[in-house]
C-alpha cells in the first residue's frame, strides 16, 4: 500500500449506498436512501411526511421574555386615558402583585400601512410591516408566573417534564438539512427556567434544542470543530475508520445499525464545515447587515434567517438573558429601549424573508409568556397579566394585515375569540402541516400531545 | 384463590326490547339520529372510543350513554329540557358543540322537542363493539398466578443444555427455525464481561479463559460467571440497569430554589452493593418502600433507610403557582414509578378516569395514592444517634466560638464608637466641610481630610456619606435634631479649599445642640450602668451589656444613640471587618487572630457531615377520589389499599371507614412482594431477560396489561419466575440459569432463511447484535487506555471534568442532563424507563472524531501500547487484543502498517499512533458486541 492511499475515499458513494441499500432493501427504504443521497436513512431527523398540506415549512419565534405590554404595543385602549389613575370595575383582576389605578399608555399609537392597524411608537419599522402582520390580541394564560407561563408557551405544560413545540415539530417533520440541528435556541445567558424551555422532555435526545448562547461559530454544537488535526488529515483518519468498519461489516452482512453509524459519522464530518458556515453571520453582505442593524439581537435575528434558509425546523431567538421584558417599575423607559433595540431588527428579518421569498412559507411569531397589566405597578410600572395579551405571526399561511380576538374595554383580559395558548400551538402545528390530535409520543404507557386534551386552530387567521 | 376478579367491566351494551312507539321514534330517525350520526358520532361513539378518539367519555350512539352522559353529568334527561347537557352544548351555552360551528336553531329546536317529548331512543346498542369488551381482563395472562409447566418436548435432543433452552427450541421448532451455531468462545468472553461487569475483558482474562474452555467449555463459562458475579463491578453495571427503573436523579426538573440533593448516591451505592450482596428480591422491594417501617430486619441504618431514595428521590414540583395540582403530580411520579416499576402496570392512566384496557378503576389509583398521601421528604441519617449528636455538638461549639469572635469585634467596635460620642460636634461640622469640598469639585479623598482635621479616618468617611443630600442613610431623616441642615446654602465665588472653608454659624449651632442631646444621653448611660450595675454584670459581653441598658433609655436618647452610634447606618457604627481592618490596636488583632484561628482550624480538623438517606416518612392519609384529576374536584372517599385485582377482601366504602381503614406502605410493600401477586415476580423475571438479551420475553416489560405485547414464550417466562421465586428471589441465580444456556450462548451472526421467517428474531434463533449503552462504552475506553479509576461509591462526578471514573457515578440531573450521557441516549430522569432508545446521530460521532475525552483517551492508548513494545506488528497486536480481545487479520494488519507508515502533518497535533488509537475506539466493533 502507498503513502496517500487514504487521501482518496476508501469507499466512495456509491459503495456506501450499495451496501446500505443491500441491507435495507429488505425494509423497502432503499429508494427513499437513495433520495437522501448518504443521509442516515435510520435517522430520526429525517424529513417526515407532514399530515396535512403544510402552509409552512420552518418557524421562527421570536421570543420577547418577561412579558412586552399589549397596551403599550398593539392592543391601545382609549378607555385607559379617560380612567387613568382609577380603579373601575374591569379593573379588579389578581395578578401576581400588588396593583393600583389604571395607567395609560405613556406611548403614541399609529394607524400603519394600508391596514390602518395601530402600533406603538416604540416600533415604528415593524409599523411600516404591518400589512404582513396577523395580530393576536385575545391570548390568554394559566399563570401570572415567569416559570409556568414560559413552559406553558413551549411546551404547553405549566410544570417542567415535557417536550417543548421545538421538538415536537422536530419529532413530528424531521429537518430538512441533516447537517444543522433541526430545533437551534438563540439567547444570549439563558432565560429565566433555562434548558428545559428547549427540552426533548421524553422525546429522543436529538429533538432537544441546540441552545447557542453566543453567536461563535465554533461552538455552536458540541465537539463542531476538531482542535487537533487538519481537515486533510481528518478525512484520512475518517477514511482509515470507514476501512476499519468495512472489514468488520463484511463478516456481518446485512446488519442495518452498523451501516448506518458508517453514514452517520460521514454526516458528522460534513456538518463540521456547514454548520459553522451556517452561524456565521459575518459572510452576510453589508446591505443585508445593515438592514437589521446591530447588536446581539439584531444578529440572532440574521443568524435566524440563515438557519431557516439551510433548512432547520425552528429558530427561537429570546430577546435576552433572564426576563427583558419584565417592566415592573418605568415602563415608558424600559419598553422604549427595548422597542429601540428590536425594532430594526424584528423588521429587517420579516423584510429580508420576503425579499428572498422565504417569508411565504416561514411562520414568524412574536410575543412573550404573558401580557402585563393596564393597571399600574408602583405608578409607573405594570405587573404580569396572563388573562390577555398580544401575540402576532407573520409569513407562512396566517393572513397580513388583520387583528383578531378582543380584550376588554381597558386590555385586561381577553373577551372576544379568545385564543388560548393550546390554541396558538395547535394553529402552529395546523399550519406546519401536523394535526395536533394526532401528533403524539407513547411514554409512560399513554400517548402524549403538545396540546395534552386542549386546543383549537384559530381557522379565521389562515390565508 | 388469591386473586379474586371484582372488576365491572365498562358495559355500553344495554339489553332489552326495542318498543317501537308512535311518532316518536318516526321523529327520532328522520330529525335526530341523522344530526348525531352526521355531527355527534365522530367523537362520541363506540366506534370513536376504538378508535381512540371518545372525547369527554360520552357515548351518544346508545340510549344508555347518552341518557349517562359522559364526564360533566347526562347528555339529555328526557322531559327535562332546561338540564339536558346536549341541548346547553348545541346551544354553545356551555360546550361549545359541535366544535366545528354551531347548528342552526331548526335542529336545535327539534332537539328540545324531541327531550321534551320524553327523547324516545330506539338504540339499545352500538353498531360497533367495544374493543376492550372483547377480552375478559380477569383472564389475561399476566394476572394469573404462575404456575410451573411441564418442559416441553422437542425433537432435536441434541440441542440446548438447559431448561431455558427446551423451552427456546420448542418454539423454534414451531416456527420452523433453527438456532444458530454457538459463539466462539473468543465471542462469547466478551460478552460475558459486558454483560455481567460492563467491561470488556484484558487480554490475560481472555487467554485464561480460552485455556480453561478448551480443557472443559462448559465449566468454564459456569466458572467464568460464578467469579463475575462475585466481582464488585458487577453491581454497578446491574445497579444501574435498576437504576433507569427507579428514575435515579440528583435533582428536579425545575431549576426554580432547586439544590442537588447531597446525598443522592447514597440511593445509588445501596442499589449497587444490594445487587452485589444479591439481596432476595422480594426484600429489594421492602427496603425501598418501607425500609423505615420494617422491624427486626437489620440494625445496619445504611441497609435499613438508603433504600427509600426510591422515593425520597422522586419529583418534587415548583408549588408557586399551584401547590394542590402539584403535589397531585407528586403523587403520580410515585405511583407511576410503584406500580410500572414492580408491577409492570400503568396506573397512573386511572388518574382521571378508569383504566381503558386494564381492570383499574380510578378508585384503585387513589387506594394507592392515599398510601403515600401526606408522606413528609425527610433527611434520615445513616449512623447512629450518638454520632449525629456529636456531629452536632461538634459543629456548635465551632459555631459558639466564631459568633463569639464576632461579637468581640463588634464590641470593640462600639466601644470605639463610644469614645468619639463626645466629638459628635466636630465631626458634624467637619462632615459639612468634607461634603461640601467636594460637591465643589475639590479633589481630597477622606483618609486626607480626616488626618488634617485630626479625626479617625473611619468616622470621617461615615459621618460623610451619611451627611450628602439624597443617600439612602440620610441623617436628617431619623434626626429631626438636625432640620434645616440641608437648608443651609452657601454659594462660592471661587473654589474653596481645605484651609479657607469655614463652617456657617447655623451649622455650628444645629451641631452644638445636637452634641448636647447627645451629652445628655451619655449621662443617662452612666446613670443606668450605676443604678443596675447587679443587672449589667450578668451581660454576656460588651454588645450585649449595650444592649440591655439602651433597653432601658427613654424613647428619644434610645433613638439618637441608636441612629448616631449603635444601629448599622449609624456614622459612629464599625462592621466586624471595619473594626478588625481600622479600630484595632495591635494586641486587640493579636487576640481577635487567636480567637479566629482557634474555629478555623476546627472546623478544618471537623468531622465531615454524617451521610443521610434522602427518604420519605409518614403518609397514609385516605383520599378522595380527585374527579377527572382535578384536585379542585373531590369525589367518594377511597380506602388506603393496593389495586383490587390484587386484594383478597373488598375496601370498606363507607365514608368514615374508607377514612380509617389500616393500610401503610409497608402492607403495600408486602402486597407488592408477595409471591402470590401475579406480577411481580414475572416483571422483574423480564427485566432481567431484557437486559441481558436487549430485549425481554415481553417486549413492553413495564406494561404487562392488556395493551402490552404478549410474552413470545409465556411459558418459559412462569418457569423461571416460579424457579426464580424457589430460590429466594435471587437475581444472580436468574443469570446463572440464563448464562448457562445456549440460546444465551448462540452466535449473533445472521441466516437469510431464518430471518426471512423472524427477522426480528421474537424467537431467539441468534442472540442479537447490540450497542453497547453509554456506560459500558465509556467505560471500556477507559478500559483500554488504562486510565480507569476502579474506586466505587461516593459522591457524583462531572463527566465533563472527571476523566477517569466509571460512567455509573456521573451525576445524573432531571433539567439538564450531562451532554455526552444525552447524546448516547440515556433516559430521561424524570419518569421511570423501561428500556433505552437508541439513535443513531451525526452528534455522537462528533463526539467520537472530536471530543477531548476521545482526544484524551486515544493519546494515553498509543502510549501504552507503543511503550509496552517496539515494533509496529507486535504493538498493533497489542492494540487489537486490548480493544477487541482478538489479533488482527492480515488485512487488518496491512491497514494499520499502511497508516502509521504516512508521515505526520506538520500542524497536526495527533501522532500516527494516536489518530490510529482513536480510530480503533471509534470503530463499530468496540460499540457494537457480538
Amino acid at each position: 500500500m502507498q503513502d496517500g492511499t487514504f487521501d482518496q475515499p476508501i469507499m466512495n458513494r456509491r459503495d456506501i449506498l450499495k451496501r446500505a441499500g443491500g441491507g435495507f432493501a429488505s425494509l423497502g427504504l432503499a429508494g427513499v436512501l437513495a433520495d437522501q443521497g448518504l443521509l442516515a436513512a435510520e435517522s430520526p431527523l429525517v424529513p417526515k411526511s407532514p399530515h396535512i398540506q403544510p402552509r409552512a415549512k420552518r418557524i421562527i419565534h421570536l421570543f420577547m421574555n418577561g412579558g412586552p405590554s399589549q397596551v403599550d404595543t398593539f392592543d391601545p385602549k382609549p378607555a385607559l386615558e379617560k380612567y387613568h389613575g382609577q380603579r373601575p370595575p374591569g379593573a379588579e383582576r389578581k395578578t401576581e402583585r400588588q396593583t393600583g389605578g389604571l395607567f395609560k399608555s405613556p406611548f403614541k399609537f399609529k394607524q400603519s400601512g394600508q391596514s390602518g392597524i395601530p402600533v406603538s411608537e416604540i416600533f415604528p419599522e415593524v409599523a411600516k410591516c404591518i400589512d404582513d402582520i396577523c395580530v393576536i390580541r385575545s391570548m390568554h394564560t394559566d399563570v401570572p408566573n415567569h416559570e409556568p407561563s414560559l413552559l406553558m408557551m413551549n411546551s404547553g405544560i405549566t410544570q417542567p417534564i415535557r417536550p417543548s413545540m421545538g421538538s415536537w415539530l422536530s419529532y413530528g417533520l424531521g429537518t430538512e438539512n441533516q447537517n444543522l440541528p433541526g430545533f437551534v435556541v438563540l439567547c444570549p445567558g439563558k432565560p429565566v427556567v433555562g434548558p428545559q424551555l428547549w427540552s426533548n422532555g421524553f422525546l429522543p435526545g436529538i429533538h432537544q434544542g441546540c441552545h447557542i448562547g453566543k453567536l461563535d461559530p465554533k461552538k455552536i454544537v458540541d465537539h463542531i470543530s476538531n482542535k487537533h488535526l487538519t481537515p486533510r488529515t481528518q478525512r484520512q483518519q475518517l477514511d482509515l475508520i470507514n476501512r476499519l468498519n468495512g472489514l468488520h461489516s463484511d463478516q456481518r452482512a446485512g446488519d442495518d445499525k452498523l451501516e448506518s453509524r458508517i453514514q452517520s459519522l460521514e454526516v458528522a464530518f460534513r456538518m463540521q464545515t456547514e454548520a459553522q458556515e451556517a452561524f456565521d453571520v459575518s459572510k452576510e453582505t453589508k446591505a443585508t447587515r445593515e438592514l437589521y442593524g446591530k447588536g446581539q439581537f439584531a444578529d440572532s435575528c440574521l443568524a435566524a434567517r440563515r438557519l431557516v434558509e439551510r433548512g432547520v425546523r425552528m429558530v427561537q431567538v429570546y430577546f435576552g438573558g433572564g426576563q427583558p421584558w419584565d417592566d415592573h417599575g418605568n415602563i415608558e423607559n424600559g419598553h422604549r429601549t427595548k422597542g429601540q433595540q428590536s425594532d430594526q431588527a424584528v423588521a429587517g428579518l420579516l423584510r429580508d424573508l420576503k425579499s428572498r421569498g422565504l417569508l411565504e412559507d416561514t411562520l414568524v411569531l412574536w410575543g412573550g409568556e404573558f401580557g402585563r397589566t393596564p393597571v399600574s405597578e408602583g405608578g409607573s410600572g405594570r405587573d404580569h397579566n396572563h388573562h390577555g395579551f398580544t401575540v402576532w405571526l407573520a409569513g407562512g399561511g396566517v393572513k397580513g394585515g388583520m387583528t383578531y380576538g378582543s380584550t376588554d374595554e381597558f386590555g385586561f383580559a381577553a373577551m372576544e375569540n379568545k385564543v388560548h395558548v393550546h390554541d396558538l400551538h395547535a394553529t402552529i402545528l395546523h399550519l406546519m402541516g401536523l394535526n395536533h390530535e394526532n401528533l403524539t409520543y407513547r411514554y409512560s404507557g399513554r400517548d402524549f400531545r403538545l396540546t395534552d386534551v386542549h386546543g383549537h386552530v384559530v381557522k379565521d387567521i389562515l390565508a | 384463590m388469591f386473586l379474586k376478579i371484582r372488576f365491572q367491566i365498562l358495559v355500553v351494551f344495554f339489553v332489552g326490547g326495542v318498543s317501537a312507539t308512535e311518532i316518536g321514534l318516526d321523529f327520532f330517525e328522520a330529525k335526530i339520529r341523522p344530526v348525531l350520526v352526521d355531527k355527534c358520532y365522530g367523537c362520541h361513539s363506540v366506534d370513536a372510543a376504538n378508535r381512540g378518539k371518545l372525547k369527554g367519555g360520552l357515548f351518544l350512539d346508545t340510549k344508555k350513554g347518552i341518557r349517562k352522559g359522559g364526564d360533566t353529568g347526562p347528555a339529555v334527561i328526557p322531559g327535562n329540557v332546561s338540564e339536558s347537557l346536549i341541548l346547553k352544548a348545541l346551544r354553545q351555552e356551555k360546550l361549545e358543540m359541535p366544535p366545528k360551528g354551531k347548528l342552526s336553531d331548526e335542529i336545535i329546536s327539534d332537539f328540545s322537542e324531541w327531550i321534551e317529548a320524553g327523547a324516545i331512543d330506539p338504540r339499545e346498542k352500538s353498531e360497533s363493539k367495544l374493543k376492550s369488551t372483547e377480552v375478559d381482563a380477569s383472564s389475561h395472562w399476566a394476572f394469573q398466578v404462575p404456575k410451573e409447566p411441564k418442559l416441553p418436548e422437542v425433537k432435536n435432543s441434541k440441542w440446548g443444555r438447559s431448561e431455558i433452552d427446551g423451552f427456546i427450541l420448542r418454539r423454534l421448532e414451531e416456527q420452523n427455525l433453527s438456532p444458530m451455531p454457538a459463539a466462539s468462545p473468543r465471542v462469547l468472553v466478551r460478552r460475558i464481561y459486558f454483560d455481567l461487569l460492563g467491561l470488556p475483558p484484558t487480554p490475560d482474562q481472555v487467554d485464561e479463559f480460552l485455556k480453561n474452555s478448551a480443557k472443559d467449555q462448559e465449566s468454564s463459562i459456569g466458572n467464568l460467571v460464578d467469579s463475575l458475579l462475585e466481582s464488585t463491578h458487577y453491581g454497578e453495571r446491574w445497579g444501574r440497569h435498576w437504576l433507569d427503573v427507579a428514575r435515579y436523579a440528583e435533582d428536579q426538573a425545575h431549576t426554580f430554589g432547586v439544590k442537588k440533593r447531597a446525598n443522592a448516591h447514597q440511593y445509588r451505592d445501596w442499589v449497587i452493593k444490594m445487587f452485589n450482596e444479591d439481596l432476595p428480591f422480594d426484600k429489594f422491594i421492602k427496603f425501598q418502600l418501607a425500609g423505615d417501617l420494617i422491624e427486626n430486619e437489620s440494625e445496619d441504618r445504611f441497609r435499613k433507610f438508603a433504600g427509600l431514595g426510591f422515593l425520597g428521590l422522586g419529583a418534587q414540583y415548583y408549588k408557586n403557582s399551584d401547590k394542590a395540582q402539584a403535589e397531585a403530580d407528586e403523587l403520580d411520579d410515585t405511583i407511576d414509578t410503584v406500580t410500572r416499576g414492580f408491577l409492570g402496570l400503568t396506573v397512573s392512566c386511572a388518574r382521571c378516569h378508569d383504566h381503558k384496557f386494564d381492570p383499574i378503576p380510578t378508585r384503585d389509583y387513589y387506594a394507592l395514592a392515599g398510601v403515600f398521601n401526606g408522606r413528609r421528604y425527610s433527611e434520615i441519617p445513616l449512623v447512629e444517634e450518638k454520632e449525629v449528636k456529636a456531629y452536632n455538638d461538634e459543629q456548635r461549639g465551632i459555631k459558639d466560638l466564631e459568633s463569639k469572635h464576632r461579637s468581640h469585634l463588634r464590641g470593640i467596635g462600639k466601644q470605639e464608637g463610644q469614645k468619639r460620642l463626645g466629638q459628635v460636634s466636630r465631626y458634624l461640622q467637619e462632615g459639612w466641610r468634607l461634603v461640601t469640598l467636594k460637591s465643589q469639585g475639590v479633589k481630597i479623598s477622606d483618609d486626607e481630610f480626616a488626618e488634617q482635621a485630626g479625626l479617625h479616618r473611619h468616622y470621617t468617611k461615615r459621618f460623610r456619606e451619611m451627611l450628602e443630600k439624597g443617600r439612602k442613610n440620610d441623617l436628617m431623616k431619623r434626626l429631626p435634631e438636625l432640620k434645616g441642615w440641608h437648608d443651609v446654602v452657601v454659594s462660592f465665588t471661587e473654589k474653596p479649599t481645605v484651609e479657607t472653608l469655614k463652617v456657617p454659624d447655623k451649622i455650628v449651632e444645629l451641631s452644638n445642640q445636637f452634641q448636647n442631646f447627645v451629652d445628655r444621653a451619655e449621662e443617662a448611660i452612666s446613670q443606668i450602668e450605676t443604678e443596675k450595675a447587679e443587672e449589667l454584670a450578668k451581660a454576656r459581653n460588651v454588645e450585649d451589656r449595650l444592649n440591655k441598658i439602651i433597653g432601658k433609655m427613654e424613647n428619644d436618647q434610645k433613638r439618637i444613640l441608636k441612629n448616631i452610634w449603635i444601629d448599622g447606618h449609624a456614622p459612629l457604627y464599625a462592621s466586624e471587618n471595619d473594626a478588625y481592618a481600622k479600630l484595632l490596636n495591635e494586641e486587640q488583632k493579636v487576640e481577635a487572630d487567636r480567637m479566629k484561628t482557634e474555629f478555623e482550624s476546627l472546623r478544618k480538623k471537623a468531622k465531615p457531615k454524617y451521610p443521610l438517606a434522602h427518604a420519605v416518612q409518614g403518609g397514609g392519609k385516605a383520599m378522595q377520589v380527585y374527579i377527572r384529576g382535578n384536585p379542585a374536584s373531590k369525589g367518594e372517599w377511597v380506602a388506603r389499599g393496593t389495586l383490587e385485582i390484587l386484594e383478597n377482601e373488598p375496601r370498606p366504602t363507607d365514608p368514615e371507614a374508607a377514612k380509617n381503614h389500616p393500610f401503610s406502605r409497608l402492607d403495600l410493600a408486602e402486597a407488592i412482594a408477595s409471591p402470590q401477586n401475579p406480577l411481580t415476580a414475572r416483571v422483574i423475571v423480564n427485566r432481567v431477560w431484557q437486559w441481558h438479551f436487549g430485549k425481554g420475553l415481553v417486549t413492553t416489560s413495564s406494561n404487562f396489561g392488556l395493551l402490552g405485547e404478549a410474552p413470545s414464550h409465556p411459558e418459559l417466562l412462569d418457569w423461571l419466575t416460579v424457579n426464580f421465586i424457589k430460590n429466594g428471589w435471587s437475581i444472580k441465580w436468574l443469570h446463572r440459569e440464563i448464562l448457562k444456556s445456549s440460546t444465551y450462548q448462540l452466535s449473533s451472526k445472521g441466516s437469510s432463511k431464518n430471518e426471512e421467517l423472524d427477522g426480528d428474531n421474537r424467537f431467539r434463533w441468534r442472540f442479537d447484535r447490540r450497542r453497547l449503552e453509554v456506560e459500558a462504552w465509556r467505560d471500556a475506553l477507559l478500559a483500554i487506555s488504562g486510565n480507569l479509576d476502579p474506586t466505587m461509591g461516593g459522591p457524583t462526578i462531572e463527566l465533563s471534568k472527571n476523566k477517569t471514573r466509571r460512567t455509573v457515578y456521573a451525576s445524573i440531573s432531571r433539567h439538564q442532563l450531562d451532554g455526552m450521557l444525552r447524546i448516547f441516549d440515556f433516559p430521561d430522569a424524570n419518569v421511570s424507563a423501561a428500556s433505552r432508545t437508541e439513535t443513531t446521530v451525526p452528534q455522537q460521532q462528533l463526539f467520537v472524531l472530536n471530543s477531548d475525552f476521545i482526544i484524551d483517551q486515544a493519546k494515553a492508548f498509543a502510549k501504552r501500547v507503543t511503550g509496552e513494545y517496539d515494533e509496529v506488528p507486535k504493538q498493533v497486536e497489542f492494540a487489537y487484543r486490548l480493544v477487541f480481545g482478538r489479533s488482527p487479520s492480515k488485512a487488518e494488519s496491512q491497514v494499520a502498517q499502511a497508516y502509521l507508515s504516512i508521515e505526520k502533518e506538520k500542524d497536526d497535533k495527533l501522532s500516527r499512533w494516536e489518530q490510529y488509537c482513536q480510530a480503533l475506539l471509534a470503530s463499530n466493533e468496540l460499540m457494537y458486541l457480538d
